[in-house]
């Protein structure tokens, strides 16, 4: 049972100066998971997602990605084990076209031919043949989350994660997203760090709500949104 | 991509061709050599700032570095052309190794300007207090602020007696000048030069997607210095003589300005920008009335107020809207607009 846990937090801890953004945080992620992060702004969800793509180096604790403790890994090396990330700001490259975007993303672990081949299946996939040549800087948010999420993919990783990856998208944007990400899901496993809870809703499994630098609860989604204590915590409530 | 690459092959020959031509009918080729010369360097600068998006205060550093690594070669040598690739291979293995240093330690910015520039700075103080007897490397003599004269200077191959000077320096030169330019356009359209790139528009999504950005960077800023020593080691055999000045501040500032005119962002821009600049400096100092740093301060702040891309860009978008085919947006300087356009995101 133990192989097949393919993440791993030990004690992970992140301070700023006085501030404890995560107090000793443990949490176990199974192979093909689809976990949903939630939590109040400042909760730590953000700094967790951040340790686990090689953005932030954790003050103590350790983190462990399929045995390997990753803990101080650049991102690039994080990226290199398979893993990919969309930052919760869309990180593309602007100045270049979507197809170019993708292309960089797909060419390094394949030869040209090949990333070319990847690149196209991508844009079939997405929907996205009629912005292929066009600068990404020119496109609406929404848009440019759905250029990142194919990035991500163009890099065919067995773990995804996405910070916030519902944040400024139109409906039928959001129903694109929903259908992709359960389609990542069926090889992949995910990490989601969410606000939105209409969005949580319809695409999680197991929840784990992060409070105050610290896991509250960590069950399914339906006992971690009729529970009392998420929705004050959540609402700011009856402190 | 293979038919637009021969193309723009045959293109720049003919172009080169023309200019190899026809500038020698207005210019003397003495001026030529040295513009070709500064344009080298401006390619140098032009390359890893515009595309690589590393801002370097001291590419002079690495010109001077060229012209000495030549001079001192060319006295231990004997023979021009074993010094002539040295002065390739040790400012790029320098650029290399500091390079490293400043992209692995992930210094960025305003850190890394400083950074180079404090490095230029520190050769010129150095070579200027070389003028005692104990500073020797092999058979040169590094001479101080005097510099080094009395070297071995470029000459054919297969006829030692026959030196390359005057006409055929500026040929030599010239043809150096395209090749290198050729070759950096096509650096650019390989893989390398495309994951170059997306580095300059985002570094963390380059990282993000694997890539290891530093070791990218100090590719390029290592093809930048070996650009600049080209050039630098040119410069030797045009003046006869290396002397600190080389290394100045001055020099530096002037690289930046050639840039900055002629358009970052592109190659021909920086090569363009070198030669008016070279060639106002030229004119300016054959008169005493008025001091050629202001007029060309004047010029680099007008450049800037009323071309922020610089002169190619303005000139390629005024062709474009004569009904020239769009350009490849990779060409795109990494100013202005999209700028903005990251602050924007960042809110």
């Amino acid at each position: 049972m133990n192989n097949s846990i393919v993440v791993e937090a030990r004690d992970l801890t992140v301070r700023f100066d006085g501030v404890v953004a995560l107090d000793a945080v443990n949490l176990k992620l199974q192979k093909n998971e689809l976990r949903c992060l939630i939590g109040p702004n400042g909760a730590g969800k953000s700094t967790f997602f951040k340790c686990l793509a090689g953005m932030q180096i954790p003050t103590s604790g350790e983190m462990i990605v399929k045995g390997e403790p990753t803990t101080g890994f650049d991102p690039y090396r994080i990226a290199r084990l398979g893993i990919g990330i969309k930052t919760q700001v869309p990180s593309v490259m602007n100045g270049l076209s979507v197809k170019e975007n993708i292309w960089l993303a797909a060419r390094r672990t394949n030869p040209t031919k090949r990333a070319n081949k990847i690149v196209s299946d991508i844009l079939d996939r997405l929907n996205l043949g009629d912005l292929a040549s066009l600068e990404v800087s020119t496109l609406a948010h929404g848009q440019r989350q759905i250029v990142e999420l194919g990035i991500v993919l163009a890099g065919d990783p067995w773990l995804v994660l996405l910070d916030e990856p519902a944040a400024g998208l139109t409906g039928d944007e959001v129903e694109r997203m929903i259908s992709v990400i359960k389609e990542i899901n069926d090889y992949a496993t995910l990490i989601v760090v969410e606000h939105d809870m209409h969005f949580i809703r319809r695409i999680a499994k197991m929840v784990t709500v992060f409070h105050r630098g610290r896991v509250l609860i960590e069950e399914d989604v339906d006992t971690v949104l009729s529970d009392p204590v998420v929705r004050d915590v959540y609402l700011g409530k009856r402190q | 991509m293979i038919v637009s690459g021969a193309k723009e092959i045959i293109t720049t020959v003919i172009v080169g061709l023309v200019l190899a031509y026809g500038l020698p009918l207005g210019i003397d080729t003495f001026t030529l050599t040295v513009l070709s010369i500064y344009a080298l360097l401006g390619l140098s600068l032009g390359f890893i700032w515009g595309f690589g998006g590393i801002l370097c205060f001291g590419q002079a550093a690495f010109f001077g570095l060229g012209a000495y690594a030549y001079a001192i070669s060319a006295i231990n040598f004997g023979t021009p052309w074993i010094p002539f690739f040295l002065a390739i291979i040790i400012p790029a293995i320098i650029a290399a190794i500091f390079g490293g240093m400043l992209f692995f330690g992930r210094l960025n910015d305003v850190y890394l300007a400083v950074l180079t520039l404090v490095f230029t700075l520190i050769l010129y103080k150095f070579m200027n207090v070389t003028a005692g007897e104990e500073y020797v490397i092999g058979k040169a003599r590094l001479g101080g602020y005097n510099g080094i004269p009395g070297f071995e200077t470029l000459s054919l191959p297969w006829d030692p007696s026959e030196y390359i000077y005057g006409d055929s320096l500026f040929y030599f030169s010239f043809t150096l000048l395209l090749v290198v330019y050729l070759g950096l356009r096509w650096l650019l359209r390989s893989p390398f030069g495309r994951v170059m790139i997306g580095v300059r528009e985002n570094e963390l999504r380059a990282e993000l997607m694997g890539y290891d950005v530093r070791l990218v960077k100090t590719a390029v800023f290592a093809i930048g210095g070996g650009v600049a020593g080209l050039s630098g080691s040119l410069y030797a055999n045009w003046a006869e003589i290396v002397t600190p000045n080389l290394f100045s501040l001055g020099q530096s500032a002037e690289v930046i300005i050639w840039v900055i005119v002629g358009g970052a962002g592109t190659l021909f821009g920086p090569i363009l920008g070198a030669a008016i600049m070279g060639y106002l400096k030229f004119l300016l100092g054959q008169q005493s009335l008025i001091d050629n740093t202001l007029v060309l301060g004047a010029v680099l702040v007008l450049a800037v107020l009323l071309l922020p891309r610089g002169i190619f860009p303005v000139i390629v978008d005024a062709f474009k809207r004569r009904g020239w085919k769009r350009r490849a947006p990779a060409n795109r300087p990494p100013r202005g607009r999209r700028r903005r356009r990251e602050r924007r995101d960042e809110q």
